[in-house]
């Protein structure tokens, strides 16, 4: 056995020793990597261990308020309390546990205290574990009070939870102007904006109605607050960073008296109604059935409810007043009557004669009243709605001047109210027809036009116009919501004024001739809306009824336009209602309620007129 | 001559060497134990405890060293122990109040007396005849690979056992026996000699058995360390260039496996640019590389740093924890203890008289030392970081036993007297 003690061969030796000079040379590089990184660090390292060890942190500023024009609260933020976890803090004694394990006991502890289940899965735990470790775990929103109490009372005391509060919206009138308000949903913020945060506290934004319209001005401008959680410890080193600043409160030309007043002539019937200042365009009052309560959208939809009132035959969803447009009927002949003056094909003087019918060719039209009308001029034409008078005019004048007319109030286009969903309705003509329909136009359609039937479409908003056009002495008005704006810190709302009215240059006795058949409408023992009436003051209106649905269905919308007091109007109004027997019998005594709300004794609850 | 030898041996293996390691230990467990009172004015029975376990290991490797492998170096097992003492002081510091890591209290006892059983069954130059077990332990080797891809769990991308046991750690003692008898069996008897190419290629076959295994475990460090180790084998085996066979077979097979596995890409992206995933997987590496950052010339001082920030601390990034509570100054003294230990094993391989023993002493060294270049260059990002754990420091039951019984051999195979005293 002693060639064993062999004596190593050279090649061995100096292989090994170049084994251990290359393991020293390699033990060299990472002394002087180390070196870089603990002593020499250069400035570039420093700053990349900056930006990873700090935390940017979007917070919200809270949103503003929503009032009514004399202050009364629409939408506020109501505080709510949630339940957050400090995951760092619930980080495991125990090696045999992780911190997963350990939140989901503590979780399952809090939810036996609170005797609510968590709002959160465990992929939102493992999620939050791995990238958002030192940020408050949310695993409650919105507690009911007594969980709250019951926290107090018993989890307070454990180690790495603490009560979350949050805003949440809430909307003061319920379901009242639901579709003027509209709603908010939870944000999506865009996850490659310019300033990236790694953390974003939740936040509203609007979805629907006022609340998205002047969602910038509402959301205020979120801040951002940088935290640290370097080696030096998962603890909130607050660097400052940007303030949050609270949103703008808004102040709507909304008068809730007025839009519980609208909401209630139309309690138990799918219609609208639109109440607009002839003077200013603002609107008063905004109304649409049936309505739902905004509140159940808060902080998001449970997807029941949306798939409920989604399919709901009824539509509560549809604001009717600006997104729903209709054949206006006999409200029409206002404007066919100021076209007709305006295009001198008539005047207060044009007797015509009605029979109870109008023979076109073969065709025959019926007026409404079988009986006929005898032989009127134009302003009993309008108390009476004789559609036979209006055939005749409509004839005398063209589609044309009809179609120019109503557009200049306001008709067939987006009035631009500042809300989300606006019908623009339809306004046709030749051309129009030509182009839809690739039919030419005839005096049958000129006939049907006369009467506000047809493929004519207007939204109760645009008819609010046109009450609000011959009201105010022949101005269009451009209808707005949006009063006055209140930035945050500032005392007083600063006014918000809109597009002012315009005038359309109508002749002024021609106007007058409108005016007071649209008063003796109302005034006058036969006119058609007589029960409009309301003691005290002077009225003036136009009734319609149009047909809709299948022929044989014979179904109705009721429909009415009015202003009032006469002399120096304050408010004018349209207002639709669907499966109506008549406007006269069905709408005006609706708008009645809503006129003796407005007017009535003691109420006083028309605005002044200077207002707005 | 023998007496002298024996008396020589007696003498280099002064207990001052361990009692160092135990100064550095009780200094590291002291401060900790200084931190947390400060915090909490508990006294903590189980430091008393830990360090009680420790110094008894400390007593008895010096007295069986000393007694069953008296020429062997005096440095390999103060040196592991004084390592193995920081890594219990801060698994120690890491764990969470006042409980200590069942897995070290275990595992370090259990490694202590595998490396001590060793030398007493191997000291004194019966080294060579480890060589028989080469087949067993290339059985073992397979064996153990083949439970893991049978009955393992995946965790954090590897297999595991239950209870989150790595058994393949023992792989790497396992097939340095293996290789070291195969490849010195040409070198003996009638046919001396370096090994012939097809036993050179047989053996780097035979090696790769297990790696598969470990292919379908992912694991992707021991894959890397098992290529180094390879390498190392044939390279110390034979004056002929052979090992740059497994060598150049390794870069097409790192590449593959580093580029077409998605963990393995995963490791290698987040190397590349942590900043792409700052607050995911990159996470980890960036909290490490701050915690080194923070730790400066001198350290916060053991216990004073906040090493928790970083994932996982405790196991493959304990250098960072090192490194921001001893700063760069004890880095270096920490990156010398392992210089010194990896010396000490190529020094044995140097002057064994044997074939065996210089194979099997230069791939055990490779081991460690190739373990613990590649853990620190995963720390600095010097290196894609692959979940190796620092031999002797970090918390690991499997890893420190295996590296324990890897440094029994180390030991019995520096031990200079063995082949004379053997021969008489």
């Amino acid at each position: 056995m002693s060639d064993r003690t062999r004596i190593p061969p050279d090649w061995e030796v100096a292989r090994l020793r170049l084994l251990f000079a290359g393991m020293l040379g390699a033990f060299a590089v990472i002394l002087a990597t180390l070196w870089r990184i603990q002593v020499a660090h250069g400035e570039q390292y420093r700053e990349d261990l900056a930006k990873q060890s700090v935390r940017r942190v979007r917070i919200p500023g809270p949103r503003g308020l929503i009032f009514d024009r004399r202050g009364r609260p629409l939408a506020e933020n109501r505080p709510s309390y949630g339940i957050a976890l400090y995951l760092e803090e619930l980080r495991p004694t125990a090696r045999r546990r992780t911190t997963a394990q350990e939140v989901t006991r503590t979780i399952e502890e809090l939810t036996a205290i609170l005797g609510v289940p968590p709002q959160v899965t465990t992929n939102d735990l493992r999620a939050h574990i791995k990238r958002r470790l030192p940020l408050p775990y949310i695993a409650w929103r919105d507690l009911p009070e007594e969980a709250v109490a019951r926290w107090a009372e018993r989890g307070a005391s454990m180690p790495g939870v603490d009560l979350y509060p949050e805003p949440v919206r809430v909307y003061r009138a319920g379901s009242n102007a639901c579709h003027v308000l509209g709603y908010v949903g939870r944000a999506e913020i865009d996850a490659g904006a310019d300033e990236p945060y790694h953390y974003y506290l939740s936040e509203m934004a609007g979805a629907a109605g006022i609340e998205k319209v002047y969602d910038d001005v509402l959301r205020g401008q979120a801040g951002g607050r940088l935290v640290r959680v370097d080696a030096a410890g998962f603890r909130y080193h607050d660097l400052g960073g940007t303030e949050a600043r609270p949103g703008q409160d808004l102040k709507l030309s909304l008068d809730l008296d007025l839009q519980r007043a609208a909401e209630a002539a139309l309690a138990g019937i799918p219609g609208a109604l639109v109440a607009l200042d002839p003077d200013t365009g603002a609107v008063l009052a905004m109304a649409s059935t049936p309505a739902y309560d905004p509140n159940g959208f808060v902080p998001s939809i449970p997807s029941s409810l949306w798939t409920a009132l989604r399919d709901d035959p009824l539509t509560p969803l549809l604001n009717r007043a600006a997104a729903g447009a209709y054949a206006p009927g006999s409200t029409f002949k206002p404007v066919v009557a100021m076209a007709a003056m305006q295009s001198r094909k008539a005047s207060a003087s044009t007797r015509h004669t009605c029979p109870g019918y109008f023979q076109l060719g073969s065709a025959r039209f019926r007026c409404w009243d079988t009986l006929g009308h005898d032989t009127i001029d134009l302003s009993h034409a309008i108390r009476y709605s004789c559609n036979v008078y209006f055939f005749h005019l409509g004839l005398d004048t063209g589609p044309d001047p009809i179609a120019a007319t109503a557009r200049a109030i306001g008709l067939g286009g987006r009035s631009g109210i500042d809300l989300d969903a606006e019908s623009p309705g339809i306004v046709p003509d030749p051309a129009w027809k030509r182009r839809a329909w690739r039919d030419t136009w005839r005096d049958g359609d000129t006939c049907n036009y006369a009467i506000g039937q047809g493929p004519i479409a207007t939204t109760p908003l645009q008819m609010a116009m046109v009450a609000a056009s011959i009201a105010n002495g022949g101005k269009r008005v451009h209808p707005r919501l949006l009063m006055a704006v209140r930035p945050h810190g500032a005392d007083a709302f600063r006014d918000a004024p809109g597009e002012a009215p315009e005038s359309l240059g109508w002749n002024a006795a021609a106007l007058r001739v409108v005016r007071e058949g649209m008063r003796d409408v109302v005034m006058a023992e036969d006119g058609t809306g007589r029960r409009l009436r309301v003691p005290g003051v002077a009225l003036a209106g136009k009734t319609g009824t149009a047909e809709y649905g299948r022929k044989e269905e014979g179904k109705k919308r009721g429909w009415m336009i009015a202003f009032g007091p006469f002399e120096k109007p304050r408010v004018a109004v349209a207002m639709v209602v669907e499966d109506a027997v008549s406007g006269g019998l069905t709408v005006a005594p609706r708008l009645q309620q809503f006129f003796a709300a407005a007017f009535g004794a003691g109420t006083n609850a028309a605005p002044a007129g200077g207002q707005g | 001559m023998k007496r002298a030898r024996r008396n020589a041996g007696a003498a280099a293996h002064s207990p001052a060497a361990y009692l160092l390691a135990l100064a550095v230990t009780a200094a590291a467990t002291g401060s900790v134990w200084v931190v947390r009172f400060a915090q909490a004015p508990v006294v903590d029975a189980r430091a008393a405890g830990l360090a009680a376990v420790y110094a008894l290991s400390l007593a008895a490797s010096w007295a069986v060293v000393r007694r069953f492998a008296p020429g062997s170096s005096p440095v390999l097992a103060p040196a592991g122990l004084l390592l193995a003492g920081l890594g219990l002081a801060m698994g120690f510091r890491m764990s969470g109040s006042f409980s200590m890591p069942l897995a070290s209290l275990v595992a370090f006892p259990a490694g202590v007396a595998s490396m001590l059983a060793i030398v007493m069954l191997f000291g004194r130059g019966r080294a060579g005849a480890l060589a028989a077990f080469r087949w067993p332990a290339w059985a073992a080797s397979v064996a153990v690979v083949l439970l893991v891809v049978v009955a393992g769990r995946r965790f954090r991308g590897t297999l595991f056992l239950p209870g989150n046991i790595n058994p393949t750690e023992i792989l790497k003692p396992l097939l340095a026996l293996f290789a070291a008898g195969f490849l010195a069996r040409s070198q003996e008897g009638a046919r001396k000699g370096d090994p012939d190419a097809m036993r050179l290629l047989a053996c780097a076959a035979l090696w790769m058995v297990p790696m598969a295994g470990l292919l379908v475990q992912r694991d992707l460090g021991m894959l890397v360390l098992m290529g180094v180790a390879l390498v190392v084998a044939l390279y110390a085996a034979t004056p002929r260039p052979y090992w740059i066979v497994p060598a150049l077979a390794a870069v097409p097979a790192a590449i593959a496996m580093f580029r077409y596995t998605s963990h393995g890409r995963r490791r290698v992206e987040l190397w590349l640019d942590p900043f792409a995933d700052e607050t995911g997987a990159g996470w980890q590496i960036l909290q490490g590389l701050s915690a080194l950052y923070s730790g400066g010339w001198w350290g916060s001082g053991v216990g004073a740093g906040f090493p928790h920030a970083v994932p996982i601390a405790a196991s493959d990034f304990i250098y960072a924890a090192i490194g921001e509570e001893l700063g760069f100054v004890g880095c270096v003294l920490l990156v010398a203890t392992y210089g010194a230990l990896f010396a000490a094993g190529f020094s044995a391989a140097a002057r064994a008289r044997q074939p065996f023993q210089r194979i099997l002493a230069a791939t055990l060294t490779a081991f460690l030392a190739a373990q613990t270049l590649w853990n620190l260059g995963g720390v600095t990002k010097a290196l894609p970081m692959t979940g190796i754990p620092l031999p002797f420091l970090s918390r690991g039951g499997s890893d420190l036993a295996a590296s324990f019984v890897m440094l029994g051999l180390l030991i019995v195979l520096s031990d200079r007297a063995g082949g004379k005293t053997q021969e008489g």
